[in-house]
């Protein structure tokens, strides 16, 4: 599903990941670990053509993504961020809606298979009820749920994720990272979220992709609490 | 919803057409309504009344219209655009642009001994305001080109601006007392000074800025997010900005040129049509932005006919309580 091929990343003279390789199968969750600036943000980036490697390449099912103009990566690829999004007016499922783009007109008008997507994506991360509500009404945890059901809603076979459980409280992180792993293993998403919450992310994800000195470690999730202690020193 | 937004467009539809009825029959001469109508109409042939309903009245109500429409679509683009509430159609130094070139044609031609005046003069300055506002807007569109952070594009055209400023400000204290009055005038904005000539210049610039603003609306709705949830949800990030520049150089740029800068309505029209539609969608708040910038914008021009003021001075103090009120009634208005 999605390969990486000898990835190199930095800013200016430092880098961050010096050939990396990795394979992700389809329907696989994945969970991306490292230190606050070890470049998880910026491997996450390059994995949704938001950012351009140093040098190496990714492929999606067999095609370089550097080849994909931004509407045809959008079928493909679903970006949920870590930037709180809190406007007025604005309803949940608007924001849903939103992850309809790649499919609708020129004025973004909806038919009814989009208000169909919509509809099925609030009820997957369980947020129907909240459709009519807007977004500046939300919790962070729900809004995180939303946040998601806009990247189902989009229909992408791969969704990335940068630390969808940062800021949340501690029974809500292990829901979000459950939800996950239902739409690794049930809806046949490929996910790769990063995250420092290995204790909600471990009983979910398949693998864990480790990030430390420039090098990216693949890791099966059994035994991936020995290496990050080895890996950690801790 | 979608019914009480039908009756919310009625309403503001309605309000338009008739506060543009009452710039036509409000000013220095006393004209009933009748009277108007039968000089438009042409049921009356008195050529006084004739002149001063069509030449003075219409084209500066329709100016009042236009001005509101161009400048209320710029600021909804700017604020969404940039993700913030207090930006508005000179956040980007259009104004600053517009009067550099104003500055320079006014203030620093008379220095180097050339003066222009009557049709010259007016047509110049709003050249040299258009000349400034493009030029500023495009080495904007240039450094964005370079710059992926848009929270620096606008600190650049800020800084931009200040810089120009200073510059005005410079050719300013240089100057002598008339060329001064009359930048000094130029800056507090007038509607008056639009011909007919010149309004069918500024109609097709002004549409084009408004057919450009339409094809962003989409775009703008994924803008709200951010621009890279617009990103990965498939919009063209540079086509975008660019588009969105170009439409804010013709509506903004234009009615600068020509009416000089009108402060706050571009800045408040957009909140006042979010707070009245209680939508983010842009399908709903262009056209009700253009509605509400429009009937301001005539009723500015109604108090300003009445009172005998500039128009800026107006739209300052109608536009800035309602700012104050929407800021503080609602602190998380946009993050």
């Amino acid at each position: 599903m999605i390969r990486l091929e000898n990835i190199s990343l930095g800013y200016g003279s430092r880098t961050l990941l010096d050939g990396a390789s990795l394979h992700i199968r389809a329907g696989e969750a994945v969970a991306l670990i490292g230190r606050n600036g070890a470049g998880k943000s910026s491997l996450l980036r390059v994995l949704s053509a938001i950012e351009r490697p140093r040098s190496g390449r990714m492929l999606l099912d067999g095609v370089d993504i550097a080849t994909l103009d931004a509407e045809q990566l959008a079928r493909h690829v679903a970006f949920v961020g870590t930037e709180r999004v809190r406007i007025a007016n604005l309803r949940c499922e608007d924001v849903v809606a939103i992850g309809r783009a790649p499919y609708t007109n020129w004025l973004g008008r909806l038919q009814e298979e989009d208000r169909k997507q919509v509809a099925q994506a609030l009820d997957a991360v369980g947020m129907s009820h909240f459709a009519e509500r807007t977004i500046d009404t939300l919790s962070d945890g729900e809004c995180q749920r939303i946040m998601i059901a806009r990247a189902l809603a989009q229909q992408t076979p791969v969704i990335v994720l940068d630390e969808p459980t940062a800021f949340l409280d501690i029974p809500t992180r292990h829901q979000i990272c459950r939800l996950l792993g239902e739409l690794a293993h049930h809806e046949g998403k490929t996910i790769l979220f990063s995250t420092h919450d290995t204790d909600a992310a471990l009983p979910v994800c398949d693998r864990m992709a480790i990030i430390e000195n420039e090098r990216l470690t693949d890791v099966p999730a059994e035994s991936a609490n020995e290496r990050i202690s080895a890996l950690f020193g801790i | 919803m979608q019914r009480r937004n039908n009756i919310l467009f009625s309403l503001l539809a309605t309000s338009v057409v008739l506060l543009f009825a009452c710039d036509l029959v409000v000013g220095t001469v006393r004209i009933s309504l009748s009277d108007v109508a039968g000089a438009l109409f042409g049921s009356d042939t008195n050529i006084a009344l004739q002149s001063i309903v069509f030449d003075i009245r219409l084209t500066k109500a329709i100016m009042a219209l236009v001005a509101g429409i161009a400048l209320s679509i710029s600021g909804l683009q700017m604020q969404t655009l940039f993700r913030n509430p207090m930006a508005g159609p000179y956040v980007l130094g259009v104004s600053a642009g517009a009067s550099f070139g104003v500055a320079l044609f006014l203030l620093g031609a008379p220095l180097v001994g050339i003066a222009a005046s009557g049709t010259l003069g007016t047509l110049g300055t709003a050249g040299a305001a258009w000349i400034g506002a493009a030029t500023v807007l495009l080495v904007v569109v240039a450094l964005a080109r370079r710059i992926k952070d848009i929270m620096v594009i606008l600190i650049l055209g800020m800084m931009l601006s200040s810089a120009l400023g200073a510059i005005v400000e410079i050719l300013q204290y240089l100057s002598n007392e008339q060329s001064l009055k009359s930048f000094v005038i130029w800056t507090m904005g007038s509607l008056g000074d639009v011909t007919r000539a010149q309004l069918a210049i500024i109609a097709p610039l002004v549409t084009l800025g408004i057919a450009l603003s339409v094809a962003t609306i989409k775009p703008l709705n994924t803008l709200l997010l951010g621009e890279t949830y617009a990103r990965t949800s498939g919009i063209n990030l540079t086509r975008t900005r660019r588009t969105i520049l170009a439409s804010t150089t013709l509506l903004a740029g234009t009615i600068t040129a020509f009416c000089g800068p009108v402060g706050f309505v571009g800045l408040a029209v957009p909140h006042i049509a979010r707070m009245v539609f209680r939508s983010a969608d842009h399908r709903i708040l262009l056209p009700a932005s253009a509605l509400i910038g429009g009937g301001m914008m005539l009723v500015g021009d109604i108090i300003s006919k009445w009172l005998l003021l500039p128009i800026n001075t107006i739209t300052a103090l109608m536009g800035i309580p309602i700012v104050v009120y929407i800021v503080l009634r609602n602190r998380n208005l946009m993050q």
